[in-house]
């Protein structure tokens, strides 16, 4: 236990008690700047309380937008990647090359004229697409498979870009196995081109001659100028010659070995109605 | 928290030995009061010990302000596990070391508060001379044993209370104390010798 103190010393410490003393002006003001002081930190602070729940919910949101993103980015990618695939196999994105159509053909061209059916061809009735019911291929067979393909009204717009002016999309490829020789691997081949030939073989094949005379007929005048020109002749002068008419059929194979002599039908075309003479 | 009105602090302060401020007898560990309460009852404690602590008369206001702003900022990391006052003192005596070095770089900012002097105040005029002695004295006195003087003889802690506030045991705090008591003793006798020699 301390001593007290003395009385002179009480005396002083009394009175600095006395002396040292705030005011109470001073004691309010001191409060008011203080709660001042506090005021201004607690106004940020609440917010900076608020938003740890709100950062994290940002944060979520942010990382959830960039998976999304990166997914999507990740899809869009494998799509063009596919993309780039199917376009490198399938030969009809490919643009193609105009066919020098007019130079393979340009012999038949000039022969235009002289392989216009005789008397007793043109006096036959056009079939068109009409003829076709009475053939069981021809019914299931689509006159057109493309979807763009010319119809029987776009025939003089067919014949005027058969030269190699018909658009990209109907030049859809024939499948190889359609066709016997070069036309299977032509790339201009039309699909209608080799449907509508096919038809005019299909008769012959069954002993419609007529129908594949009438089919053919179509043929030529839908592609005066396609691929199938010699076909063309050759198995109009077999169905020719198998109706008995013999003299057209004469006349179509001299009409070609005159005109074809170097061709690889020649010696096929040779042998029509050969027994008949 | 506090309800930004001036709390009620016209009720006399609790800080000179009042029981509810002491808690060496009771439960460790108590939930800090709130700032408004403590600025009611320590504020006049705080305000000398800024004074006694070397505080600037010019800057003991601010450093009040500070006291509490840092009490009130900081609550949750103080744990009162003795006293409020040793709580408070500890973070007084942090903010006086500031102010102390801010006004030893800025002098010119430093003033010493007007006495303010009345006509016929003999007695109050002694009052203020007595205590202008006195705190001469103990600025003359260093810091441990000036404050262990403060806080046990001006402020009326208890021993045990002093010897918390200043982190020393109690025979050092009580040591301190009677050393600051010679040496004040002593200053106030030369300045009765000096007042006799200036005496007719």
């Amino acid at each position: 236990m301390i001593e007290p103190l003395d009385d002179e010393l009480r005396r002083f410490v009394g009175a600095l008690r006395e002396v040292d003393r705030p005011g109470e002006a001073a004691r309010a003001a001191t409060w008011a700047a203080i709660d001042a002081r506090l005021a201004a930190d607690v106004a940020p602070r609440r917010p900076a309380r608020l938003s740890w729940p709100l950062a994290a919910m940002a944060a979520a949101v942010l990382l959830g937008l960039g998976l999304a993103a990166a997914t999507a980015w990740r899809g869009r990618a494998e799509a063009n990647v596919e993309a780039v695939h199917q376009h490198a196999v399938d030969p009809t994105i490919h643009p193609l090359e105009p066919r020098s159509v007019r130079a393979v053909e340009s012999p038949q061209a000039r022969s235009g004229e002289s392989l216009q059916p005789g008397p007793e061809e043109s006096s036959q009735p056009d079939p068109g697409e009409s003829l076709q019911p009475g053939s069981g291929e021809s019914a299931s067979a689509p006159e057109s498979p493309h979807p763009n393909g010319p119809t029987s009204a776009d025939e003089p717009r067919g014949l005027e870009r058969d030269t190699g002016e018909s658009p990209p999309d109907s030049r859809k490829p024939a499948r190889p196995a359609q066709s016997r020789r070069r036309p299977a691997d032509s790339p201009s081949l039309r699909p209608e081109e080799v449907a509508s030939f096919q038809r005019a073989q299909a008769a012959l094949a069954a002993g419609r001659y007529e129908d594949a005379l009438a089919a053919l007929d179509v043929h030529g005048r839908r592609f005066a100028a396609g691929v199938f020109e010699e076909e063309r002749q050759v198995s109009r002068a077999t169905a020719l010659c198998k109706l008995g008419r013999v003299d057209a059929a004469r006349d179509a194979r001299r009409r070609f070995l005159r005109e074809r002599p170097a061709s690889h039908l020649a010696e096929r075309m040779r042998q029509i109605c050969r027994d008949d003479e | 928290m506090h309800d930004g009105s001036i709390p009620p602090v016209l009720a006399p302060p609790a800080a000179l030995g009042d029981h509810a401020s002491r808690a060496h007898d009771g439960p460790h560990d108590a939930a800090l009061p709130a700032v408004a309460e403590l600025f009611r009852d320590h504020y006049e404690f705080v305000w000398r010990l800024t004074g006694r602590l070397g505080v600037p008369a010019a800057a003991v206001d601010d450093a009040v302000q500070d006291v509490f702003v840092v009490l009130h900022q900081r609550r949750h990391e103080f744990a009162i596990r003795g006293s409020v006052r040793a709580l408070l003192y500890g973070i007084t005596r942090r903010v006086a070391r500031r102010y102390r070095e801010r006004a030893a770089r800025h002098v010119e900012l430093v003033e010493e508060p007007v006495e303010p002097a009345g006509p016929g105040l003999d007695e109050e005029l002694a009052r203020r001379q007595a205590a202008a002695v006195l705190r001469d004295a103990l600025a003359g006195l260093d810091e441990d044993k000036r404050m262990a003087f403060v806080l046990a003889d001006i402020e009326g802690m208890p021993m045990p209370e002093v010897a918390e506030c200043l982190e020393i045991n109690l025979n050092t705090a009580y040591s301190r104390v009677r050393v600051a008591r010679q040496l004040l003793q002593r200053a106030i006798a030369r300045h009765h010798a000096r007042a006799h020699r200036r005496t007719p």
